[in-house]
C-alpha cells in the first residue's frame, strides 16, 4: 500500500503505525522540488564553489579551536586528581570533554589528538573502574601531540598501539584479579 | 541554483557541545543555508523543532536529558505527516555498529560520523533534499525504508547495518 503526503496531513502518527499493519509505504516528495516550484529542473549538484567556501570556514575556525582544544586539555589533568567525594562528576566531565575532543579534533585537522580522545573515550564507556595512570597517558598524549607543531604521525600511531596494550593489559589484569 | 534552494531551507542542528553548534551552524551558513536553528539537547529541540516546522534536522546522539534517538522517535509518530517525515541525519562519534542500528531503529534517515567533513556534510543534505527515502509504517516502526534498493525475487537481500540506512 503506497500514498502520497498529501493524502492524510492531520493523522497522528503513532495511530497511523499501528491502524495500518502490516506496513505501509508513504512516498515522499523531494525537498528541492517542493522549494523550487516550477524552478526545479533537475537535482541539485554539489558545486566545487560553495565547497570551498564551506572548507575555508572550517580553516577559519580552526584557528580558534586550537585555542579551545589547549585549554580544555590543560582542564582534564586535575579532575583525575579530583578526590573521591566528587569522583563521579569528575568522571563525568572528563569523559564529557574527551568525548568533545574526539568529535571536533580531527574535522580541524587534528586527527592524531583525535584518535588519542577516541582511545580515552572507549577505555572510559567499557571500564567501570579506571585506572588513573591510563587517563594521564592518554591525555598527556593528547597535550603532547596539539603542542607540537608538525607531530610525527609515526610516533603518534606507536604511542596509540602503546595505549591500546596498556588497556589490554588492564583488561587481563581485570580478569584475573577481578 | 545549488544556492537557491539552501536559501529556502530551515536546518535544525541539535549538540551539547557548543563548539560542534558553532562549526556545524559555520558550515551550513556558508552553504547558504536560509535558517538556522540551534539546540542544546533534544528537549529543547524538541520545542524548536515544532516552532520553526526545519526542512532537515542534523542531531547528535549521546545529549542529556533527551538524546538524539529519543529526539527522532518522538519527531517520527508527530501528528502530521509532513512533520514526522522530516529528514533526520544523526551526526555522532558513536560510530559503532551497535549504535548506528539503534540509529536506524529510531529512524533515522542517514549517519554522519564524527569528525565531520564539509563534503560528508554537503553530500548527504544534497542526498535527503534531492532523492527522499520512502517511509514504512508498522506496528513498532515508522521512518524511511531501510532497503536503499529491491532484491530481485529469489534474490537475497544484502542488508547490513550501515548499507541500508
Amino acid at each position: 500500500m503506497s500514498d502520497s503526503l498529501s493524502e492524510d496531513d492531520n493523522e497522528a502518527g503513532a495511530k497511523r503505525a499501528t491502524d495500518s499493519l502490516p506496513a505501509r509505504f508513504v512516498r515522499i516528495p523531494s525537498i528541492a522540488e517542493r522549494k523550487l516550484g516550477r524552478d526545479y529542473t533537475a537535482p541539485i549538484r554539489l558545486d566545487p564553489r560553495v565547497l570551498d567556501q564551506m572548507q575555508k570556514t572550517i580553516k577559519t575556525l580552526a584557528a580558534t579551536y586550537k585555542e579551545t582544544l589547549v585549554g580544555q586539555i590543560a582542564s582534564l589533568l586535575p579532575l583525575i586528581e579530583a578526590g573521591s567525594a566528587d569522583a563521579g562528576e569528575a568522571r563525568s566531565r572528563l569523559y564529557s570533554i574527551a568525548h568533545d575532543v574526539r568529535g571536533l579534533a580531527g574535522t580541524f585537522g587534528l586527527a592524531i589528538v583525535g584518535n588519542f580522545a577516541r582511545s580515552l573515550c572507549g577505555y572510559m564507556e567499557k571500564h567501570t573502574d579506571l585506572d588513573s595512570m591510563i587517563i594521564r597517558f592518554h591525555i598527556e598524549a593528547m597535550r603532547d601531540a596539539v603542542t607540537d607543531p608538525a607531530p610525527d604521525s609515526n610516533l603518534a600511531d606507536e604511542t596509540l598501539r602503546s595505549l591500546e596494550r596498556l588497556i589490554d593489559a588492564a583488561d587481563i589484569d581485570a580478569r584475573s584479579f577481578g | 541554483m545549488a544556492r537557491s534552494v539552501f536559501e529556502k531551507l530551515t536546518v535544525l542542528v541539535v549538540d551539547d557541545s557548543p563548539y560542534m553548534l558553532r562549526l556545524l551552524s559555520g558550515i551550513l551558513g556558508a552553504l547558504g543555508v536560509g535558517k538556522i536553528v540551534t539546540a542544546g539537547d533534544g528537549e529543547e529541540a524538541w520545542s524548536k523543532f515544532l516552532k520553526e516546522k526545519p526542512d532537515v534536522v542534523l542531531t547528535d546522539a549521546a545529549m542529556q536529558p533527551t538524546d538524539g534517538f529519543a529526539l527522532t522517535r518522538r519527531l517520527r509518530t508527530v501528528g502530521t505527516r509532513e512533520l514526522g517525515t522530516v529528514p533526520v541525519i544523526m551526526v555522532s562519534a558513536h560510530s559503532e555498529r551497535s549504535a548506528i542500528e539503534r540509529a536506524r531503529d529510531a529512524g533515522i534517515t542517514d549517519f554522519i560520523c564524527k569528525p565531520v567533513s564539509a563534503r560528508a556534510i554537503y553530500e548527504r543534505l544534497l542526498d535527503v533534499i534531492n532523492r527522499p527515502r520512502e517511509f514504512v509504517e508498522t506496528a513498532n516502526f515508522v521512518g524511511p525504508d531501510r532497503r536503499r534498493r529491491n532484491a530481485a525475487p529469489g534474490e537475497a537481500e544484502r542488508r547490513g547495518p550501515v548499507a541500508f540506512i
